[in-house]
Formats: structure tokens, sequence, C-alpha cells
């Protein structure tokens, strides 16, 4: 009987205490912040002028082949992409020296474009501008969820580590003092878990003495950007969206590298004006329903369309609800039935994982799919490895005419890109490291990563005084280059304090079943340049 | 009205998913006074082999080129992949019984239960090592078309809820007969309540154990295929159903197979009800709400809504 009540007693403990972990996720809605702050002028007027310059998204849909023939007529093999990057890492570093970037010659001050300053007599004592750097070895380290609810971008780890070490055994980074580098990646599972990934950003700067660090997660780059950024530790190309890592004042060291939140927000609002006539209701109203999860990455989605909508001409005609889900819930059926009942015109998944493809099940089955006029799925849900046949069920119909704002990344393993040399190159590359990119389709991500590290390390490797932290932050804040993996059109840049973006060009697009993919309707946003700067307020979740 | 009609319907069809694991825990608690917390991850395999099994070889899909080299005949018909399932829950119980639980019989404590972390921790890691962290659409035992649904006053019951309700009534019906009628049943009880005094009067106390684990990781493999359509099969699906099934089967009486569905079914309603009708709980609050409600009835009914109270003689 001991036994039975010491059961009753553990069930119950165990479940509070799981129920306790599930609903232990940062952030929230912050539902009192005002939105009026977050919006981005820029990128509203920026969209604005490409949406109205643009043909109309219907008379312009791109087909497949039209892809295809747009990619092939650009550097044609990889050869060719590898000559361009070349070309312009070499620019970049000659307009670094030019304006004599860098270090100051008595060691207290980084300077780069646009007024980019970073005094470095306020790192901490003992602040070592090479660490991680040896005769052979530049050491970087990654959190990334490779375990959990979210385990799926654990593979992005996967691809890094393949794209670098092709790069290794062709010798590694050349430097300007001519040695060759190779990289090491250490890759630590954090399980998309904040709290995790405060000590191992610890370990792998004290204990591994890493030379800089990228964080996966808005939430858990969130929670270490503050201390990396007051040790002078480089945290480049984020993986997450958020618009807070384009503060290069307050946060120099930090950098993303995808299309921020905020601005996908404003372009789902941008269409939604575009269609005002068709959405609007019987009352005159456009109900826009939104499914966001209930973590800073959900914050930044709702907070961005909230700016857009408190500034909008529809702003008295829409109608906006949204409902929140927690990152481990089992279901959520029970916010979609709540949102399909507002009606809505519109829908936008403002999730991550799992709960994207629920949304496109959940929305076939409860009549949401059949009643909305156009759905959305987040841009870090673009590819097949959330819209697939295989992971929607079925004949893959659900996924059908779902739209995406896309970021402006190729979806590497949609077969829509399968003549694309850089998208052929990647999976290659997989391939001949054993790795399965049809079965891990989110390695052709780490691919993306993989490219970037490259190049900057190899910029920052080429200045004077090779690869040095101050060199890697300097050439990130200046490049200007085209990536193989952007759609044609897209930019790849940075500019001091007046550039914080990397990536701010993105695609309208609409899934194919049929084709397995998503079509790019209507011409590339190029917004570069377009986004202001952003200092996160925590306590009002907004930019200031 | 529609919408209270829908959100009932909601409410049942999470608590069902509920029931269907907390069943399972039920049935170890009964057959062996053991808490079982590997119970989700074990029907989780059950299902990813299901899966592989009714699945065609492609290069597209991890796990499925092994199963096509050392299987004959993939892939199999669905109803043969869902038995092979279950049957594959069956013989994970007994093995987690046979190999882990019953060298800890002596142990003092919760050892027993700490192993089912750790056995479930082993089975979490193995499945995403497997069969990678994707989700993996997994197709449902009832026609689960967007249109296959019976409309009520606005609201949709779909068939998947109602085949699942139905399915876990027959599950009941049988294991009811088996517990109550049966000598299974009997020696089942006598185990868990003094496995010293079962062994005294001639009950093989171990295989009596392992069988139960066998049956519990049968129910598992079951519901784990019950509910896959609609969780999305990928290797921690069933660690985000394992905390409402643990409060589910707390509710509802852990030694009670018809407490497991009552309780799944309050969790569910309390849930739904409470996210959709009272503004400041929304999702978020929820579960805590539905924790509160168990810690309510336990302080009222310490052993759940329909567990029995034991009563030692001193």
């Amino acid at each position: 009987m001991r036994s039975q009540t010491s059961c009753r007693v553990t069930a119950s403990l165990v479940a509070a205490a799981m129920a306790l972990a599930a609903c232990g996720s940062s952030g929230g809605d912050g539902g009192t912040a005002s939105p009026e702050n977050t919006v981005d002028k820029g990128v509203q007027s920026g969209v604005n002028d490409a949406l109205n310059s643009t043909t109309t998204a219907a008379a312009a849909v791109t087909t497949a082949a039209a892809v295809a023939t747009t990619v092939a007529a650009k550097p044609a093999s990889i050869a060719d992409w590898n000559a361009l990057a070349t070309k312009e890492r070499a620019a970049v570093v000659k307009r670094i020296t030019d304006n004599k970037w860098g270090l100051s010659a008595d060691g207290k001050t980084i300077t780069g474009p646009e007024g980019f300053s970073i005094d470095v007599s306020k790192c901490p004592a003992g602040w070592n501008n090479t660490q991680g750097i040896t005769d052979t070895d530049i050491k970087i380290g990654n959190t990334i969820s490779q375990s959990g609810t979210l385990a799926i971008y654990g593979q992005i780890a996967k691809g890094i580590s393949t794209h670098l070490d092709v790069i290794n055994a062709a010798g590694g980074i050349k430097g300007a003092d001519g040695k060759s580098r190779k990289i090491t990646y250490i890759a630590k599972d954090d399980g998309y878990d904040a709290a995790r990934t405060i000590p191992l950003v610890d370990e792998l700067v004290d204990s591994e003495k890493v030379f800089s660090v990228i964080t996966l997660g808005s939430p858990n780059t969130m929670k270490t950007y503050d201390k990396l950024n007051v040790g002078c530790v480089p945290q480049v190309l984020s993986m997450t969206g958020h618009p807070a890592w384009g503060d290069p004042v307050k946060h120099p060291w930090t950098t993303g590298q995808q299309m921020a939140y905020n601005t996908e927000a404003v372009l789902w609002g941008a269409f939604i004006e575009k269609r005002a006539a068709e959405l609007k209701g019987a009352d005159g109203k456009i109900t826009v329903a939104a499914l966001v999860m209930n973590n800073d990455f959900g914050a930044a989605y709702n907070f961005g369309f909230k700016a857009w909508l408190s500034q909008s001409p529809l702003k008295d005609q829409v109608v906006y609800v949204n409902e929140t889900i927690e990152p481990t819930a089992p279901t959520i059926t029970d916010p979609m039935t709540t949102l399909t009942a507002k009606k809505p015109s519109v829908f936008i998944a403002m999730t991550a994982g799992t709960s994207c493809t629920q949304s496109i099940t959940e929305a076939a089955q409860n009549g949401l799919k059949a009643s909305a006029k156009y759905l959305f799925q987040p841009s870090v849900c673009k590819g097949a490895s959330f819209v697939g046949k295989d992971k929607v069920g079925g004949d893959g119909s659900a996924s059908d005419a779902w739209w995406v704002v896309g970021g402006g990344l190729k979806d590497a393993a949609s077969p829509i890109y399968d003549a694309d040399p850089w998208v052929q190159s990647a999976r290659a590359e997989l391939t001949a490291a054993g790795v399965d990119w049809k079965k891990d389709q989110t390695t052709l991500t780490g691919s993306i990563w993989g490219w970037s590290i490259e190049q900057v390390m190899s910029i920052a490797s080429a200045l004077p005084g090779g690869p040095t932290r101050a060199n890697l932050i300097v050439a990130l804040r200046a490049i200007d280059m085209t990536p193989p993996f952007l759609l044609e059109g897209a930019k790849f840049n940075m500019n001091g304090n007046k550039d914080a973006y990397l990536i701010e060009a993105s695609e309208f697009a609409k899934y194919d079943f049929t084709k397995q993919g998503f079509i790019q309707v209507g011409d590339l946003i190029e917004l570069s340049g377009k986004s202001s700067n952003c200092i996160w307020d925590q306590a009002k979740a907004t930019c200031t | 009205m529609a919408l209270f009609i829908q959100r009932c319907f909601d409410a049942v069809a999470n608590g069902v998913i509920y029931s269907t694991v907390a069943l399972a825990l039920v049935i170890v608690f009964r057959a062996t006074a053991t808490l079982n917390l590997a119970q989700g991850e074990m029907a989780n395999v059950a299902a990813y082999i299901g899966l592989v099994l009714r699945t065609p070889a492609t290069p597209a899909l991890a796990g499925t080129g092994l199963a096509a080299s050392i299987i004959p005949g993939t892939p199999w018909p669905f109803w043969a992949a869902v038995v092979a399932a279950v049957g594959s829950g069956a013989l994970l119980g007994a093995g987690v019984e046979r190999l882990i639980v019953r060298r800890l019989t002596d142990a003092k404590g919760l050892a027993v239960v700490s192993a089912t972390v750790g056995t479930l921790l082993l089975m979490n890691g193995t499945t995403e090592a497997v069969w990678r962290p994707v989700v993996r659409g997994f197709p449902s035992l009832f026609s689960n078309k967007p249109n296959d649904y019976l409309a009520v006053s606005g609201g949709r019951l779909r068939y998947t809820t109602l085949g699942t309700l139905l399915t876990m009534f027959v599950v009941l019906l049988i294991l009811g007969f088996v517990l109550h009628i049966t000598k299974l049943g009997l020696a089942f009880r006598a185990v868990s309540s003094d496995r010293a005094a079962s062994a005294l009067v001639g009950i093989r106390v171990g295989r009596i154990t392992m069988l139960g684990w066998a049956l519990a990781g049968a129910i598992g493999g079951l519901a784990a295929c019950l509910v896959a359509p609609t969780v999305l099969l990928e290797p921690n699906m069933m660690v985000r159903v394992l905390v409402f099934s643990l409060v589910a089967a707390t509710l509802g009486g852990l030694d009670s197979l018809g407490g497991a569905l009552v309780g799944g079914v309050t969790v569910g309603v309390t849930q739904t009800m409470l996210a959709g009708y009272v503004p400041f709980v929304g999702s978020t609050l929820s579960l805590p709400c539905a924790l509160a409600v168990m810690v309510l009835v336990l302080l009222v009914r310490p052993a759940g809504l329909f567990g029995r109270r034991l009563v030692e003689r001193v």
C-alpha cells in the first residue's frame, strides 16, 4: 500500500513539475506594450514603394521553370559563385583597409563604417582579441536545439560542420599573416531552453575558449547577448530573426543573419493592404487571426504586426485577434477553434517547429482553410521539412495555397531548385559526408550558415592582423556580398550603424502541393538599409 | 452556440488523447503498483515501427531502408502495421520489465520510477537518433479527410474523435473483462497487492508482472497510433502528451480503468473551456488550471475520482 501511495504522490508531483517546465517559456505576449514604438517606418515605406512598383501578384506568378531559368542565368556553376565570392570578399577587405577601420593602434577603439565604434577599454580586463585563434585553428561555438520540441533545427549544426569540413579539407581559411587555419566548430545542445543556453555559452567562452559564438533561438540569444557584449565576445550570425540583433550601438558584438521578424510582419500587413477590398467582410471589417507562440520569438512577430497595424490606413478596419500556444503543447486544437470562430479573412501562424505543421492540418480539418482567403506560414517554417506531403499526411493537399513571406532564401530541399548550382553543390557536400539531405532537410539550412561563416572568417582573416575579434566584427559590419543561397536580387550586406541587418529581402510565395514547393509570386522585395536599428526594451517588448 | 458545441467536441478530442496514454499508465499501476514514466516513449517507438512498416522504402524517410532490408513485404497494409505497432509495444513493455524493472524489485523507494525516467530518456534519444527530429505524417485509423465529420449544431465532430472514443470503450470493456473476470486479472490484482503472498500461493509473480507491462505496452502502442495523426509523430510526441496523461490518470484514480477515461476527458474539458471562456486563463494557464482541479480533487478524494481507497489492517 505504501508503494501505491507513493506512486500517487509521485504521479502528482511529476505531472506538476512537467507542467511547470512546459509553461516555463520566457517572454510572452506582453500585451501592455505600445505597438506604435515598434513600427519600422523605413521598412514600411520600402515595402510600399516595392509593392507599388511591382506588377500585381496575381499576374506575376513565377513558375518553377522560370525560377530555374533565372537562377541559371546568373553564375552558372558553383565555381562561378565561388569566384564571385572571392571578388566580393576582396572588395570588402579593400574598403575596410582603405578606410583604416578595425582596432586602433592604441588598442582602445574599434571603428567601422557609418560611425560604428566600440570602446575596447570597457571590455573586461584580460580581454583577448585572439581568443580561440591559433596558428592552425579558429575555434567557434554554437548553442543549438538538438533535442526537445524544436530539435529539428539542430540539424543545422550538421550542415554547418559538413560545409566547414569541406573548407578545412581544402586547406582552411587563409590569413593575411600567410597562415591557413582550419575552423573547429563546436555545437552544444540547449534543447531551445534559454536556461540551458546561458551555462553552455559560458562553457564555450570560458572553458572551450572559442573565438566567437552563434546562438539559435530568440529567447536563447536574448538571454545571452548582454553578457557577451559586456565581455566583448562576438555573437555573430545568430539563428533568429528577432529585431533586437540590429543594435550596433549598445550591442555591437551581436548580429543576426535572417530577415527580421518585424519586417516579415510588415510584409504581411502590406499584403493585406494590397488586398483590402477582397478581404472585407459584410461589416466592412478585415479580420486577421494569428496563432502566436508564447515566447520571445512569437512576441516579436506579434508586436511587429501590431506595429504595422497601429499606423496602417486600415487600422480602423482591421480586427486583429490572436491566441497563444505553448511551445510544448501537444495539440493546438483549442486556439485554432477559437480563431476559426472569428471567421478571419487572413490567418497567420506565428509559430515554429511542429506547431507549423499542426496549423496546416488543423486548418484543413476545422474549416479554416476553406473559409479564410489567405493563410500564412512563418518564414521559419518555409521549408519542405514542415509543409511537405510526408509531414501533413494524405495527398499533401492540406499545404496547398498556403502563403509565406519567405525571407529571400531558396528552399534547397524543394525540387523547384533541383537545377540551381549552389543547391546542387550543398546537396552534394552533404551526400558526400554521408548525410542524407532528403531525410534531414534542415541540414541544408546549415549549408547556408556554413557559407556565411566561411565568408566572414575569410574576410576577417584577410584583414591586417589576421583573424581577430575586432576584425571579425568589422568584417560583418562592412560586408556586402551576393550569396548563392538567396533569391536573385537579394542583398547580404551591413553598413556600420546605418544598416545593422544582413538580409532584408523577401519574396511572397504560395505553396503548390503538386510541385511540393513554394512558388514565388511577384517580384522580390529588397529592403536593404531600410530597417531602423532596434534597441530592444525587454520590459515593454518593443524597439526604442 | 456553435462555438460552444465545437469546444465540447474539442474537449472530448483532447481528453481522449490524454486518456489513451493514461489507460496504459493505469494498467501498469494496477498490475504491478508501479508508475511507468517511460510509457509514452515506449508507445512512441511502437508508432514509429508501425510507420516504418507501412511506408515504402524511399530515401526521403529515415529508417525505412532498414525495414526493407530485414522485413519482408513492406510496405504493409496500414491495419497490419498498426497490429505490428501494438505487438511491438507489448514486446517493449515486456522487455523493459524483464531487463530493468524486475532487477529493481527489491529496491527501496522510488528506484523503479527513477529507472523508468532513465528509460524514457534513453528511448527518446534513440528515437531521435534513428528517426530524426522531424515531423512525420501518420495515417489515421479512421477516415480523416477535411469533410469527414458529423455536423452537430454548427460543430464538427470528427470521425477520428468518434473512432478513438469508440476504440477506448472497446479496450476498456476487454480490459474490464480480463481484469475482473479472468484468473489472469485476479493474479494481476494479487501481485499488485502483495507480491510475497502471491508467490506463496503459487502465482508466478515475475511472469504476471511482465504480462502486465506487455499489456500496458500494447495499449500504449495503440494509443500512439490513435493520437499520432493529431499530435503529429515526432520524437517528442508522447513527451508532450505524458504530462496531461499523468494528470488524467491521477485525477481518475491510478488504479481505475474508467477513471483514466473520465480523468482524461475532465482534463480536456477543463483545459478547453477555461482557455475558451476565461480570458485571463488562455492557453498559457489552462494546464496549471487543470492541475489545480487535480489537486482539489485529490484533497477531497486522495485516491482520485474512481481510485480505490486502500484500507490496511493494523
